[in-house]
């Protein structure tokens, strides 16, 4: 079953397509990365999804209700987090959690006081004199407490340091351990999100570039490095569509398979490069990220 | 705790102080005009004019204050859970927005009702208003708060911040402003037409301001909202131009009760200068007698004076400054007497008969109407007529400040008393006559009775309580004022209104008289 499903899922601001034609799935109990270049439509699309803005065209619906007829109802099992969120800052952590425990009806305070624990937040301080992340994981302790069904978290380390990023994350994860949560995760801190995602969204432009699990993206994603006995004075026709970003220096010869079948990728590097010494290394989720956009932004140019 | 009830808690905990501030200045601008006294005891008009300039300068300016603050208070209320956006914390809460309208509303009951209410009760009983008056305070200022706030959630309800806030509330009260201030062209005949928009504009505003608060808070289609609140207001400000009709006019008459209908006033007789052809004042009467402390009097009227010849003229009556002197006579049992009361109303055309010269009185006929109240009447104060003497019945205080040293002969006289002007403004209804004092010098060893013409120096008022100062103008020459004044009583008649109603007048001939003063 799906936590979230969109259609055609539109929105225009002007002339711009912040969200162009969005069809995405996110089946329940998964934890997507939603992943993007700043303006790539990430958190426009949350947005919508939130009933936070209305689709200009398309429809997507979250926990089975049309996300523009999201109510309290709904609302009681979503966990929203966002770097552009608004708290009211003159409360305390106490009062903002006494004040979200009467919205919830299940809030579980064995598992507030956990997480109270567990972040260090200091209960008798106003939120403004908080930093900013203790602010946002303050927001996130109120939003994790009733055990949401759906957690989206929009931007949720901008402007967090490392170790308030891994506690942040930590605190998802053992939380999420515990249930069947759905979380939905946008940013482009690539390097946490990978720790958290089980299945990867790429957005470019407003449009989906790309839907698939984390296993499977770094499965088939791997920098590839060619030696060979003598510089070749220029690369061989023929290569594969899915090599990209092939250069070569000397008798190296570097490119990033994003098909990679470890036979068939030695196939082919046997029939374009026979003597060559080939040494496939796995990709991090950034470094792939990075070889989207780049595609993304040629492909683009290419069509302007 | 139920949802609506913790945003309502959470609100009160966040504007709770702020609004009880403004609670505590409503009440205390209120109390210092209560104490507020002229300090000096020498009847120099020039220094009283000055003082009274400059202490209604203060709350007027309190007054706008207090406006301007209510507004941003009840905007801040809004603001702390914005509708407008996609960045509000509750928006992605189990707070629907019928919800937090509810509970938006709900508090704005207790913070800018129920708080100021319940504060200013006692400082209006503790000034002396009756359980009406205060009830009647307690409506206006109530009604007068109410409509401030439904116009500031309004606004509220479609910016993003205090600031944005601040400059809508300007815009919109300066285009109303200009709106109703585009009215017809004064002819008298249009009066009614120019309260019929002005009660038909406000009446539209505040049903749009509530249509538009629900609608923004159900679906938030905020730039719609904008579109469809700045239509609203061109739409109500070019009815304010376009409108030409009397609604109020075809509003039916309230019911008279039989002892009103029994009051019903006659024109007897038209006072006029023997050499001028038209008539500058009006005497009427009414043919009953008071009763039970009330009487039936004219306030204000209205219509054509046609001649014989076919010229006519608009007129417009007025309470003229010996309005009601003569039937204070009689009521305060002054000079004791039977039959019709006398009343003078003022007559001033608004658009004169053409040409010269102008026909006789005589020769014209009345038509149109005539406004009348029946009043309540009480002889306020019976003071004798001395420098420093002060007296006090209710709420009502008077002290004589002394005799000013010009001619005639006039009595500087200081007033604090009872008077509903939430903020300073008018009181929100249609044809509504003020309070009218009359003011008599009596002097039963020289068996004389003198009506004094009041002219105000000035007056101030703020939610229940108003101050003045009062010149007491007299006919008695300025050499034999101390011999009037000594064993002479100062007696003030007070005419409350309790209800009004118009009196048709059609073709009612006119008879000519020798000028007389009553």
């Amino acid at each position: 079953m799906n936590i979230i499903e969109t259609e055609n899922l539109t929105r225009r601001f002007g002339r711009n397509d912040a969200v162009n034609g969005l069809n995405l799935a996110v089946p329940e109990g998964s934890t997507v990365a939603l992943l993007g270049a700043n303006g790539a439509g990430k958190t426009t699309t949350l947005k919508l999804l939130m009933n936070l803005l209305q689709p200009t065209a398309g429809s997507a619906r979250v926990l089975g209700a049309d996300s523009r007829r999201l109510g309290e109802k709904e609302f009681a099992q979503i966990g929203y987090v966002s770097e552009n969120q608004e708290l009211p800052l003159w409360m305390t952590v106490r009062q903002l959690l006494d004040y979200c425990r009467n919205f919830y009806p299940t809030w579980d305070r064995d598992l507030e006081a956990t997480l109270l624990k567990q972040f260090a937040l200091p209960t008798d301080r106003p939120l403004k004199q908080l930093s900013r992340g203790m602010t946002m994981k303050a927001a996130l302790l109120s939003s994790l407490a009733y055990r949401p069904k759906l957690l989206v978290l929009d931007e949720p380390f901008s402007g967090l340091d490392p170790l308030m990023r891994d506690e942040f994350i930590s605190g998802v994860l053992e939380v999420s351990a515990t249930g069947q949560w759905t979380v939905v995760v946008s940013s482009h801190d690539i390097g946490e999100v990978e720790r958290l995602a089980d299945r990867v969204a790429m957005l470019d432009a407003g449009r989906l570039r790309l839907d698939e699990t984390t296993e499977a993206l770094l499965g088939r994603f791997r920098r590839i490095e060619a030696t060979l006995d003598e510089a070749p004075a220029a690369l061989p026709a023929g290569l594969p569509t899915a090599w990209r970003e092939v250069e070569h220096a000397g008798r190296v010869i570097r490119f990033v398979d994003t098909a990679y079948a470890r036979e068939a990728t030695e196939a082919a590097c046997r029939r374009l490069f026979p003597d060559a010494a080939v040494v496939a290394q796995p990709m991090a989720l950034r470094d792939i990220f990075i070889v989207l956009a780049r595609q993304a932004r040629g492909a683009a140019e290419a069509a302007a | 705790m139920n949802p609506t009830l913790a945003i309502v808690r959470k609100d009160l905990r966040r504007l709770g102080p702020a609004a009880a501030l403004w609670t505590l200045m409503q009440a205390g601008v209120t109390l210092w005009l209560r104490q507020a006294t002229w300090p000096e005891t020498r009847p120099d008009l020039k220094a009283a004019t000055e003082w009274m300039r400059r202490t209604e300068s203060f709350v007027t300016a309190a007054g706008v204050l207090m406006a301007v603050m209510l507004v941003l208070l009840a905007g801040a209320l809004v603001l702390e859970d914005r509708v407008a956006g996609s960045t509000s914390f509750w928006q992605t809460r189990p707070i629907g927005g019928r919800r937090l309208l509810g509970a938006k509303v709900l508090t704005a009951v207790l913070l800018f009702g129920v708080l100021p209410l319940a504060v200013m009760m006692p400082v209006w009983f503790g000034i002396g208003l009756t359980a009406a008056e205060t009830a009647q305070a307690a409506w206006l200022l109530g009604s007068s708060i109410a409509v401030l706030v439904l116009g500031a959630l309004c606004l509220a309800g479609l910016v993003r911040n205090i600031g944005e806030m601040a400059f809508a509330a300007l815009v919109t009260f300066a285009l109303t402003v200009l709106g109703f201030s585009a009215t017809g062209t004064g002819k008298v005949d249009e009066a009614g037409v120019l309260e019929t928009k002005m009660y038909l504009g406000i009446a539209l505003l505040l049903a749009g301001a509530a249509v538009l608060l629900l609608r923004q808070y159900a679906n938030r289609h905020t730039e719609r909202h904008w579109i469809a609140a700045v239509a609203g207001l061109a739409a109500v400000i070019g009815l304010q131009a376009a409108w030409r009709w009397d609604w109020i006019a075809h509003l039916p008459e309230p019911e008279l009760a039989a002892a009103d209908r029994a009051m019903v006033p006659e024109l007897r007789k038209l006072v006029t200068p023997a050499e001028a052809g038209v008539p500058r004042a009006l005497f009427l009467t009414l043919p009953a007698a008071a009763e039970n402390g009330e009487a039936v009097g004219p306030w204000t009227g209205q219509g054509t004076l046609r001649w014989a010849d076919g010229r006519s003229a608009a007129w417009r009556l007025t309470p003229g400054g010996l309005w009601g002197d003569e039937a204070a006579i009689r009521l305060a049992g002054v000079r004791p007497g039977s039959g019709p009361l006398p009343w003078n109303m003022a007559l001033s055309f608004t658009a004169p008969p053409e040409g010269a010269p102008w026909p006789r009185a005589g020769e014209a006929h009345f038509a149109g109407e005539i406004g009348l109240a029946r009043y309540r009447w009480q002889v306020l104060h019976r003071v004798p007529v001395r420098d420093g003497v002060a007296a006090a019945n209710g709420p009502a205080r008077l002290r004589i400040i002394g005799w000013v040293p010009d001619a005639p002969a006039s009595l500087l006289i200081e007033e604090s008393d009872s008077g509903v002007r939430p903020f300073g403004s008018r009181e929100l209804r249609a044809r509504d006559p003020q309070r009218r004092d009359a003011f008599l010098l009596v002097n039963e060893r020289l068996g004389i009775v003198k009506a004094l013409h009041p002219r105000d120096l000035g007056n101030a008022g703020f939610s229940g309580v108003r101050h003045g100062l009062r010149v007491l103008e007299t006919s008695v020459p300025r050499g034999q004022a101390a011999d009037w004044a000594e064993g002479a009583v100062l007696v003030q008649v007070r005419f409350d209104r309790i209800r009004s109603f118009d009196r048709k007048l059609e073709n009612v001939p006119l008879a000519l008289g020798q000028e007389e003063k009553p």
